[in-house]
């Protein structure tokens, strides 16, 4: 029996050290740049801040210049408008920027695939 | 005449008991004595204008109880996530005519009514429910602080203010009776059922 309790706490042990969680910087980042708005499962609030789960921009590396640059639409309604507004994180470095988009597409996009530090770099050069 | 005594017993008891359930919520801040008499603290003066560029004035919201935050719709730190909070708290009291939803802006000149009221559209909430209040900045600071939550002009802070993420529950009465972390997501329940709790306390005196 106690045999059995040994066993049991060095395989999850090893098993914890085998299949650590890939994105720990991705998700660290994202819990301190984006998870304020877009909030812990992604999901955003309601109109005014867009869910990552199903986004468009899921399973692109154009993502980055989202990152990069922000984004900002004005909502109009007939004669009122507000201005809608993602903040650019322009200070992040390249490699900090794709930890980030591994980790929002392997948490939210089925189809995941992870994107190189290549591919956010080449991203990152096109963005406008 | 000892069963009788017993039955007495039994009845106060009951009554004793009964009464002791009854839970209470604290009244926040300091007495203060005025006029030889000693009063309980009460939120600042409401002048202020909502989506609907109605005005509202503490007559108005002390019909019924009322939950509020300070935030400003361009702010780019904690204020979507103590919205959510809210927004969970609205989806409890939806359909509860005794409560109002209440959110200051603390940045007026660019949250006007008008464009408060698109916020509230894309927040999806019913217009009569929860009030997006602008009215006076300072005043509204000044306010602010008579509802325990700091909110202050900074240049340093993100978006150019600072102010806490609190959520404030407001009796009939104006006076603060729970306050709830509106960054935390485990604080909200608490804050869902202390409402219950004024509430029922109304339902009581009645
Ligand atoms: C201050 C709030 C805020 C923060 C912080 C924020 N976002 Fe956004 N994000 C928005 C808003 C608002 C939009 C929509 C902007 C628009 O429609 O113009 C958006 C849009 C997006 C989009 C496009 C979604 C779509 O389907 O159109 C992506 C992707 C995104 N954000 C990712 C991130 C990531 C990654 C971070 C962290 C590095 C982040 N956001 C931080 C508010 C924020």
């Amino acid at each position: 029996m106690r045999y059995f309790f040994v066993i049991f706490i060095f395989s999850t042990v090893v098993s914890c050290k085998l299949n650590p969680y890939p994105y720990v910087q991705g998700r660290n980042l994202y819990v301190a740049h984006c998870q304020n708005c877009h909030m812990e499962d992604g999901k955003g609030l309601n109109k005014l801040i867009p869910s990552l789960p199903g986004s468009q921009w899921m399973g692109n590396a154009d993502m980055v210049c989202i990152i990069k640059n922000g984004m900002m639409d004005t909502l109009w309604n007939g004669n009122d408008f507000m201005v809608k507004e993602m903040p650019s994180f322009s200070g992040l470095s390249p490699t900090e920027v794709a930890n980030i988009v591994n980790f929002v597409n392997y948490e939210w996009n089925p189809d995941f695939k992870e994107f190189s530090i290549k591919e956010i770099q080449e991203s990152l050069n096109q963005c406008k | 005449m000892s069963r009788l005594l017993f039955l007495l017993f039994s009845f106060t008891f009951v009554l004793v008991s009964c009464s002791e359930k009854h839970e209470e919520l604290p009244i926040y801040g300091f007495k203060k004595v005025v006029d030889g008499k000693e009063v309980e603290h009460t939120i600042g003066e409401i002048h202020h204008y909502n989506q609907d560029s109605v005005l509202i004035t503490n007559k108005d919201l002390y019909k019924y109880v009322h939950v509020a935050d300070f935030f400003f719709m361009s702010c780019p730190s904690i204020c979507p996530r103590v919205t959510k909070e809210m927004h969970r708290i609205y989806e409890a009291f939806k359909d509860n005519p005794n409560v109002k939803i209440v959110s200051f802006t603390i940045d007026p000149k660019r949250d006007t009514p008008k464009a408060l009221k698109l916020y509230a559209d894309n927040l999806q909430v019913d217009h009569d429910k929860w009030y997006f209040l602008s009215g006076d900045k300072d005043k509204t600071f000044e306010l602010a602080n008579s509802y325990f939550v700091a909110a202050l002009e900074d240049e340093e802070s993100p978006g150019g203010f600072d102010h806490s993420g609190k959520i404030v529950l407001i009796d009939k009465e104006g006076h603060v009776r729970a306050v709830s972390e509106g960054t935390d997501p485990e604080s909200t329940p608490q804050m869902i059922k202390d409402i219950n709790t004024l509430l029922s306390s109304y339902e009581s005196n009645q």
